[in-house]
């Protein structure tokens, strides 16, 4: 099928904002499409060609794009950062550019979707000395061929940013609506196998039974269940009538898949952060018996036994070279507290029975392996749960889970089935899109940062600017990603893609007619950057709304 | 069997130092007359094509037609240890290329073969109005002057002179040589500056340079050695300003 039958559902997506169109636009498309490229096109669809377990990326700077994209028009890079200012993203201002095209070619070829998937695949896969020569080369081919509004999305998909307003809710939607299963059987597939190209494949060939015949498989990882907020341990408790309440480590949350001997670890986020941690692999394969599974526990760092500074694991998690000077600097320890997958899936049992198989199979005899500090709270002995929250701060963590022991795992929702109790304000987890450079001792760093959060269908709101809680390193580490996404510069400002996830507290929240939110922050301060999260995990103008108490 | 044998390895050196920026893959095609290669850079804007025949080898031999598949920049890298005098000797085994370089000490490169997905289209048949030789050097030199201002690059012709010009944000620069040659008419076309670049790179395949233009039409550069044992030529698309 042409790649332009693609850019055409993309212009009709991005031309209406109502979320039953676009779904209806998308499940039309899903029917057309052929059962090879349907799993591509969903991808696409999402602005990537890769599942989101992968560990890989297309890897292309937008300076390289810009350049391409330079080369095929005819005109300078000048030219062409100009354009994005106007136009305010790299494929707007390719789709622009192209209209006045100078540069002709021999020859040219009609782009199908397959080709453009495979093209863009192909970049992940050229490394060594030169890559970058090649895969611009590979760019190059895409863009000669390309029409101005099949450049304008291609330039989009190799920055992972389609700006037609389509999340994986509407994605799911559209495959329920095109291949007549419920909402909730394509939910829970999507939630299991974590892959959308899949889902809508399986939906079409063997319909809710083959659906429902999906499950978790060791390997490919899962949305993990998420916590809400609890209002207090007291209320939770009684609400919950009994609950499992554990420590609530301040390290990173990891999903362990073991199959055959292949152990793998992945953050939240999904990403796969084995090779930074090769030690806690061994100390797995010794603590676990021989046979598949998926657990969950939270990996802290610690000096001299106790736990310190979440951007230490943060640190580690990110390390490629040195790594067996990491390993020795900053140990690390692995606190379990979930099991998802023992020879098979285990999901569907309640946390309690979870809980105890996680208990029978795991050999915590080794340091680095241990089972979450738990004890089991009744409204008659909530006084052990407050304690267990008050141990909790002195030894440096974060708080209290307190989670209802009947329920199932149910992977990426955030129910109260899952409660956290934290010492801490709540903050939030917000997007940076532009910046100021500072003044005086600043002046070489960007100083203040603007921040948004997202509505549904990933739109972005801008809700405060901030500009303190950064020390001089992690100045120095912000100026550099914020170069490294900068889309367009002008003056002292400058906006980026939005990629670099800080998570912020703040005193109050405001009405602000100056902010795309509506409402604003005071006293916004910087805790910590969030690379263990992404574009999607950021919070959403909903939630601020419903903490906004005015 | 293919094998053949050079008393240096400079015209293979400077050929693709060129190829090289241009294509990152080539196939070159071998049979009794030579060796010879047609590529298409992936932009679709630069065609390349390399002739080097039988004679201008000190040795030749080459039983059958065969294809030899490479990346132009391994192939560039092995060629950057040769020394200036050395003898050179390609040939194939079993999924390799292997150059030999033999002076103080035989020193062997394989480098290995690769899949290429699609043959190059072949060039189109152009009849360009205007055809002149220019110093190679010339050319060189009005690119350098050419690039203190513009990214691009206006080529022209008439019945005396040869005109490299441009006009950029902050200068302009023009150069005039007048070409003595009998020519019918003006022709005048704009490309990117480096695209010629690129093919400039061929700095020591020869003095002369034989340019052919047109009106908006591709430019046609050809070096020939002086043996007429090899040619080297490129024909660039061109940059047509839209009216908006």
């Amino acid at each position: 099928m042409k790649y332009q039958k693609l850019v055409d559902v993309y212009e009709a997506l991005a031309a209406t904002t109502k979320r039953l169109e676009k779904t209806s636009i998308l499940a039309e498309f899903f029917k057309k499409v052929d059962i090879d490229t349907l799993p591509k096109v969903v991808l696409m669809a999402l602005g990537t060609v890769f599942p989101p377990w992968s560990e890989e990326e297309q890897g292309i700077a937008d300076k390289l794009l810009m350049k391409a994209i330079a080369d095929v028009v005819g005109v300078s890079v000048r030219d062409v950062e100009d354009q994005v200012r106007e136009q305010g993203d790299i494929g707007g201002a390719a789709e622009k550019l192209y209209k006045a095209k100078s540069q002709t070619t021999f020859f040219s070829q009609t782009l199908d979707i397959d080709f453009v998937f495979s093209t863009l695949r192909k970049l992940a896969k050229i490394s060594g000395n030169r890559s970058i020569s090649r895969k611009i080369a590979r760019v190059l081919e895409l863009l000669s061929s390309a029409s101005a509004t099949e450049a304008k999305y291609i330039s989009r998909t190799i920055i992972e940013e389609l700006r037609i307003g389509v999340g994986e809710g509407i994605i799911r939607d559209a495959i329920s609506q095109a291949f007549n299963v419920e909402k909730s059987v394509a939910d829970r597939a999507h939630m299991l196998t974590n892959d959308l190209g899949l889902v809508a494949k399986v939906a079409k060939e063997e319909g809710e039974e083959g659906l429902k015949k999906l499950n978790l498989s060791p390997g490919k990882s899962v949305k993990p269940m998420l916590a809400q907020l609890s209002e207090g341990i007291g209320i939770s408790i009684e609400e919950m009538g009994e609950a499992i309440c554990e420590t609530k480590y301040d390290g990173i949350r990891v999903q362990i898949h073991k199959k055959g001997d292949k152990i793998n670890l992945f953050t939240r986020r999904l990403e796969n952060i084995s090779k930074a941690i090769p030690e806690m692999i061994d100390y797995i394969k010794k603590a676990f018996p021989d046979e598949d599974f998926i657990a969950e526990g939270e990996i802290i760092a610690t000096k001299n036994n106790k736990p310190i500074s979440f951007q230490y694991m943060l640190q580690r998690v990110r390390r490629k070279y040195n790594i067996e000077k990491a390993i020795e600097d900053v140990p690390i320890r692995l606190y379990l507290f979930d099991l998802l997958y023992f020879k098979e899936p285990m999901i569907d049992e309640p946390l309690a029975i979870r809980r105890k198989t996680l208990e029978d199979i795991v050999d915590t005899s080794i340091d680095q392996i241990n089972l979450s500090e738990m004890i089991k709270a009744t409204p008659e002995n909530i006084q052990d749960a407050v304690n267990l929250f008050n141990e909790s701060i002195a030894n440096g963590h974060e708080g209290i889970m307190i989670k209802n022991p009947k329920e199932p795992y149910i992977p990426g929702i955030r129910e109260k089935k899952m409660l956290k109790f934290k010492a801490e304000p709540e903050t939030l987890d917000v997007v940076v899109v532009g910046g100021t450079y500072g003044v005086g001792k600043r002046v070489n760093f960007i100083g203040s940062y603007k921040v948004a959060l997202q509505e549904e269908d990933n739109q972005l709101k801008t809700v405060a600017h901030v500009a303190t809680g950064l020390d001089d390193d992690t100045l120095a580490e912000l100026t550099e990603l914020m170069n490294k996404y900068k889309i367009v510069e002008k003056g002292t400002k400058i906006e980026v893609e939005p990629r670099i996830i800080l998570e912020i507290a703040y005193s109050e929240i405001v009405k602000s007619p100056e902010y795309g939110a509506g409402y604003s922050l005071r006293f916004p301060v910087v805790k910590r950057i969030r690379e263990d999260k992404g574009l999607a995990d950021i919070d959403t103008v909903e939630r601020l709304k419903s903490m906004f108490k005015g | 069997m293919f094998k053949a044998e050079l008393s240096n390895p400079n015209i293979l050196k400077t050929s693709f130092d060129a190829i090289s920026s241009i294509v990152d893959e080539v196939q070159i095609q071998t049979d009794s007359e030579g060796i010879r290669l047609d590529a298409l850079d992936r932009s679709h804007i630069t065609f390349v094509h390399l002739e080097l025949k039988s004679s201008l080898f000190d040795e030749f031999v080459c039983d059958e037609p065969e294809k030899i598949n490479i990346d132009t920049d391994e192939f560039v890298k092995v060629l950057k240890r040769s020394k200036s005098n050395d003898k050179v000797t390609m040939s194939l085994d079993e999924g390799n290329f292997i150059i030999t370089f033999e002076g103080e000490a035989k020193r062997t490169f394989k480098i290995r073969l690769i899949d290429i997905d699609q043959e190059p289209p072949s060039p189109p048949e152009l009849d360009h109005p205007t055809q002149f030789e220019i110093p190679f050097t010339l050319l060189k030199d009005s690119i350098a002057d050419i690039d203190i201002f513009s990214d691009k690059i206006s080529l022209m012709v008439d019945g005396e002179y040869f005109r490299a010009g441009s006009e950029g944000e902050f200068g302009d620069a023009n150069i005039e040589y007048l070409h003595g040659e009998k020519i019918d008419g003006e022709a005048k076309s704009v490309f990117s500056l480096e695209k010629i670049r690129e093919m400039l790179k061929a700095d020591k395949f020869s003095d002369i340079a034989t340019i052919s233009l047109g009106d908006d039409m591709p430019l046609d550069l050809k070096l020939k050695m002086v043996s007429d044992d090899g040619k080297l030529s490129f024909l660039l698309a061109p940059r047509i300003e839209v009216e908006e």
